[in-house]
């Protein structure tokens, strides 16, 4: 990795070991953020394809009908 | 789930790589250096174009482009990839 994004990266993020964290280690106040994200095994090729990703953690099916379903009324 | 005949099955397999070229894609533009990403695209980079000879051979180019263009047109040669029926 050429020093100059290994730096940059290394000065935002925290480094866990050489993989870099979710979070900038500083964080500006009054500024959103969204987390890093970091590799895991993907699905299977299969899986992946149905799920519409290869990375379990941006599975996130929408699920508006059963939540309201679900929804205590009184 | 159909019952998939084995040029459907094969269409399947491609498609599936494809796919996950594209995750690959997305992922690598945001994380140009990890080596784990790195290694998951060169894995489907080379699946994909394994499963595509292979289906240029059985079933006749699954693209246009990927016709030989030795003898004849192959393209039109036999029924389109997306073709349903016999072969």
């Amino acid at each position: 990795m050429e020093n100059t994004e290994k730096d940059i990266l290394e000065r935002i993020f925290d480094d866990e070991g050489g993989t870099f964290g979710a979070m900038p280690r500083k964080l500006a106040l009054a500024m959103a953020y969204v987390p890093f994200q970091t590799w895991e095994k993907p699905y299977e090729d299969d899986t992946a394809l149905c799920r519409g990703t290869a990375f379990p953690c941006l599975d996130k099916p929408f699920i508006g009908e059963e939540a309201v379903k679900n929804a205590r009324t009184e | 789930m159909p019952v998939l005949n084995d040029k459907q099955k094969l269409m399947r397999r491609i498609q599936q790589s494809c796919f996950a070229l594209a995750e690959a894609n997305l992922y690598l533009d945001s994380h140009p250096t990890c080596k784990m990403g790195l290694e998951y695209f060169r894995k489907h980079k080379a699946e994909k174009e394994e499963l595509e000879k292979e289906y240029n051979e059985k079933y006749g180019p699954l693209t246009a482009v990927q016709s030989e263009g030795t003898k004849k047109w192959e393209w039109v040669a036999k029924p389109f990839p997306w073709e349903r029926g016999e072969n």
